[in-house]
């Protein structure tokens, strides 16, 4: 862990609490009671709180690995630290620019072709028009689409989806860089790639979180890890403590 | 309590540029996405509105025999801002749901994703106006400029108000969708288009008197036609009251937007 250097998040006592097992559905009016307890507990409102407490640190130049079971909380905790959902209660600092923060996952419009797809990603990232179109040749280039650029993201395959979302999320760089389990997807050679672009990108960021459920992955590229279960932090700490104690 | 603070002082500058220059991308890719893979493209913002207004035409003026250029011209127009309202309201209403991604993934003021597809649809509403106050013009009728743009800002603030309640409707209760198309239609035949107002025997004259797209399409009609009947007082009201409600909506989406990701 780097303590030494500037904090730049913080949460301090963070809880996330879902509201949508309170709130109102036309359906349940309909249903029996066992029905209304089934549907509850299939939609997973019935968890109490995706996040529980959580106080975290992140310093300049952290490169974080979040590890944890499917449910433990990693979207979540990405989805608060990038602004998008307001913890229920506790404090959460920022000096990032949390307004152009975004993740991996395919956030694109479907009907969109992948060429509109960058201009649309470019805006979302906060970037101007002359900003999107000066690095379009080297998005297409990394993502390696040539043609297909234009046609609808609806008809890529899942790997091609992820091949152009890592290239516009590497290439229209924020402070804040979060993927999440983006780098499991690609062939073998690609992901090649994607480990010697995440080098030169991890020298500019000020922070980057990576959600992964490959060991190497986090091995390989983070200096820092945090293991999470059923919404609260396991372990904070370093890479192989946190492997080991994950395994 | 929950507390924030954001390093950033320019932020608000920042996102206020950020947030229209998404809305303008969203609303500019959205008329290129309809016409993607269509032989004729860019010419169905024109065929289709001219389409409906010969059927309607055809039904009105010949089968029902109540022809008359008067009668032609507010059908001409009546359907031409249907369509662009009815499209713009059902596309918004499944908005959230088709940019699932953005909503759950991006932070951004979720207002802008209805709000988007209403300026997308009109851009091709402005298309069939161009041609229609074309023919206005060549039959004689010059419109007053002012009370168009007042109509015209009328419509654009109540129909985006509308959309995002319809949008954030469809999120909790997935049967909207459904709802708004057959709505519409309801809506299309009971709002005095294809028919004068004075038309609504007395004892139904309320269902123009509480329809606001009654109101717009009669501001429209003066505003092109009927100069002379044009009423500022009374459409400055409808646009106070038609921000009043778009204002008051916008900051119930970013009360409940947790809700809306979650349920997304």
């Amino acid at each position: 862990m780097s303590h030494d250097k500037n904090l730049v998040v913080e949460l301090d006592d963070v809880t996330l609490k879902y509201a949508s097992s309170t709130s109102f559905n036309l359906k349940r009016l309909f249903l029996s009671k066992y029905e209304r307890k089934r549907v509850v507990s299939n939609s997973n409102a019935s968890r109490e709180a995706a996040l529980s407490n959580i106080s975290l640190k992140f310093y300049e130049g952290d490169i974080v690995g979040i590890v944890g079971r499917n449910g433990a909380g990693k979207s979540t905790i990405c989805k608060v630290l990038s602004g998008i959902l307001r913890p229920t209660s506790g404090k959460f600092y920022s000096q990032l620019d949390v307004g152009s923060l975004l993740s991996l996952n395919s956030f694109f419009a479907k009907e969109l072709s992948g060429l509109d797809n960058i201009y649309l990603a470019g805006a979302l990232l906060g970037k101007n028009k002359k900003e999107i179109e000066e690095k379009i040749d080297e998005i297409i280039d990394f993502s390696e689409l040539d043609d297909s650029i234009h046609k609808p993201v609806e008809t890529y395959s899942s790997g091609m989806v992820s091949r152009l979302a890592f290239s516009i999320a590497t290439t229209y760089r924020s402070d804040i860089l979060i993927i999440d389990e983006v780098l499991s997807v690609g062939d073998k050679y690609f992901r090649e790639k994607c480990k010697i672009r995440m080098k030169d990108i991890m020298k500019e960021s000020r922070l980057i979180i990576i959600v992964s459920h490959s060991d190497s992955d986090i091995k390989n590229m983070c200096n820092r890890a945090i293991y999470l279960d059923k919404g609260k932090v396991v372990l904070d700490g370093s890479v192989e403590d946190v492997m080991n104690k994950y395994k | 309590m929950f507390e924030i603070y954001i390093g950033n002082k320019n932020l608000n500058t920042k996102t206020i540029s950020r947030n229209l220059y998404i809305l303008y991308t969203l609303a500019h890719l959205k008329k290129k996405a309809k016409i993607r893979g269509t032989f004729l493209g860019y010419l169905w913002w024109f065929i289709e509105p001219m389409m409906l207004i010969g059927l309607y035409s055809y039904v009105v003026g010949v089968i029902f025999g109540h022809s008359g250029a008067d009668q032609l011209l507010m059908i001409a127009v009546g359907v031409t801002l249907w369509k662009w309202w009815s499209s713009s309201m059902s596309s918004a209403t499944t908005s959230f749901r088709r940019y699932k991604g953005i909503v759950s993934q991006v932070k951004m003021p979720l207002p802008i994703l209805p709000i988007s597809e209403v300026f997308g649809e009109s851009y091709m509403f402005m298309f069939a106006y161009l041609i229609l106050q074309s023919v206005l013009l060549y039959l004689g009728f010059v419109p007053d400029i002012f009370a168009l743009v007042i109509s015209f800002l009328i419509s654009m603030v109540a129909v985006s108000a509308l959309s995002l309640s319809l949008a954030i409707l469809n999120v909790f209760i997935r049967d909207t969708a459904f709802l708004v198309g057959f709505g519409l239609r309801i809506l299309f035949y009971i709002t005095p288009i294809i028919y004068p107002a004075s038309r609504v025997p007395e004892n139904f004259r309320f269902l123009t008197d509480l329809n606001p797209f009654a109101h717009l399409i009669t501001y429209y009609n003066n505003a092109l036609i009927y100069t002379d009947r044009v009423e500022y007082g009374s459409m400055c009201y409808a646009l106070i009251g038609s921000s009043i409600g778009l204002f008051i909506l916008t900051r119930i989406c970013k009360n409940i937007t947790p809700q809306i990701i979650r349920n997304v």
